[in-house]
């Protein structure tokens, strides 16, 4: 193991007393590489780049139990997770572990930023984990994730992560419309507006499901829709195409709500109602469109990470 | 006077509805692809 | 020699574009010919499934080569943008 540990033991005859010791800073890729063979609670696809590691603690030992205690702190680290990159993380936490094996730990993480696809940043997560032989239960206070212009608040949450069992609200402001329609990176999809909502989150083993979640916002706002060929070809045989996509083409409006489920296999099911007009159509005349959208989000994900990767990838490629 | 007759914009709101499905990008099939290959030809990969 | 061993021996190591390349400094005409070999055959499956994909090869191959770096076992070499090889 590519550590020092130094220790400074009062003990007596029998080995009973303390025994205080620091691990001094140490670059932590190398320490999880070493490590990794014997903690399976590493997921092969976490790596760290980059980042420094230290600890230091106070085992006690008496009549027949022990008792060690451990402030631990990782700075400016940098993982990949998959196609997930954290940057700058801060990790600080300090346990305490007996030898019954109970762990009661507190600690605080933090990350300059973090990219599923799209870039998020989260308010510092204060924690605390409570672990004993029969159950664990680890409790977050609340935080705020900053994404798409907008923010989610989520409250403070307690559960068993093995075997999580909860539902708690959490509410969306300001997100950018615009930022929204960007991520699919359709030639011609143009958004402005604001847009709140509040989703009912429920998590279990399962996954995570959203039903009845509801997003909107009664500021007005406008949608820009240009089709591209084949799409605008299709619309000549349909009529219900053709009327949404010249809607679309400037629908200035007045009333955007929707309706958010979310599945646990991904799949996202947004019913729409959008109130409000087109001024270069049928002279203004008021628009009530309906617009039900499926989607599935760990796709999107995918696709942005790797349309991220690979335009960067290619644009590099041509440049050498 | 003579009547002027003028073309009211219609008042009545126009209701539409659309269903939209969202395929993902060509790329999230490269994906599916390239797992095929390491599964088929574990020998070259 | 397999390609299994010869990446565990730090002999070859997996390029950004998806094909193997040699990374000893004393490769062996056995090495060079294993490393020809499977490069063409990865070559003529990348044709086949970009086609299937409907993208061009040059897309499939950084894509796969991304794909085969991201699973490559810790120790295995890998080469990263500016061309050097480095140890995962």
């Amino acid at each position: 193991l590519p550590v020092s540990i130094n220790t400074q033991a009062k003990l007596d005859t029998n080995l009973r007393g303390e025994v205080d010791w620091t691990l001094t800073e140490t670059p932590a890729p190398a320490l999880v590489s070493a490590l990794r063979p014997f903690v399976e609670a590493f997921p092969s696809s976490l790596s760290l780049e980059a980042g420094l590691f230290k600890a230091t603690g106070r085992l006690n030992l008496t009549q027949n139990d022990w008792t060690l205690r451990a402030a631990l702190e990782l700075t400016s680290a940098d993982l990949l997770y998959g196609n997930n990159q954290i940057e700058q993380l801060h990790w600080q936490s300090d346990l305490q572990l007996n030898h019954q094996g109970k762990l009661n730990s507190t600690g605080q993480i933090s990350a300059a930023q973090i990219y599923i696809g799209l870039p998020v940043q989260l308010s510092p997560l204060k924690y605390e984990l409570v672990k004993t032989v029969k159950q664990t239960q680890l409790s977050v206070a609340p935080f705020t994730a900053s994404l798409l212009g907008g923010q989610i608040y989520l409250p403070a949450l307690s559960f068993d992560p093995g075997q999580p069992d909860m539902i708690f609200l959490i509410s969306l402001r300001d997100f950018n419309l615009g930022s929204i329609l960007e991520l699919y990176a359709e030639k011609g999809l143009y958004g402005e507006g604001l847009i709140d909502g509040q989703l009912p989150v429920q998590i279990t083993s399962e996954g995570i499901r959203i039903q009845g979640g509801n997003v909107g916002t009664v500021q007005a706002g406008l949608i820009r829709y240009q089709p591209d060929e084949n799409l605008d070809a299709m619309a000549a045989s349909n009529i219900g195409l053709r009327l949404a996509l010249d809607a679309l083409s400037n629908l200035h409006y007045q009333l955007l709500d929707m309706q958010v489920d979310y599945h646990p296999n991904g799949d996202l099911l947004l019913s729409t109602r959008l109130q409000g007009n087109n001024p270069e159509w049928q002279q203004g005349r008021p628009i009530d469109l309906t617009l039900t959208i499926e989607d599935n989000i760990p796709e999107l994900l995918k696709a942005l990470q790797i349309t991220g990767r690979i335009s960067d990838a290619v644009d590099n490629h041509f440049q050498r | 006077c003579t009547p002027t007759v003028q073309l009211a914009a219609p008042k009545d709101p126009i209701t539409i509805n659309l269903n939209v499905k969202i395929q993902h990008e060509i790329l999230v099939k490269v994906d599916r692809e390239i797992d095929n290959l390491l599964e088929e030809n574990s020998d070259l990969f | 020699l397999s390609l299994e061993q010869a990446k565990t021996q730090g002999l070859i190591g997996e390029q950004l574009n998806g094909y193997v390349g040699i990374v000893t400094a004393s490769p062996s005409t056995e090495l060079h010919s294993l490393v020809t070999d499977i490069n063409q055959q990865r070559r003529a499956l990348y044709q086949q499934s970009a086609q299937e994909a409907s993208v061009t090869l040059e897309v499939f191959e950084i894509r796969a080569g991304q794909r085969l770096q991201g699973r490559a076992k810790t120790g295995e070499y890998l080469q990263d943008q500016n061309g050097q090889w480095r140890r995962k």
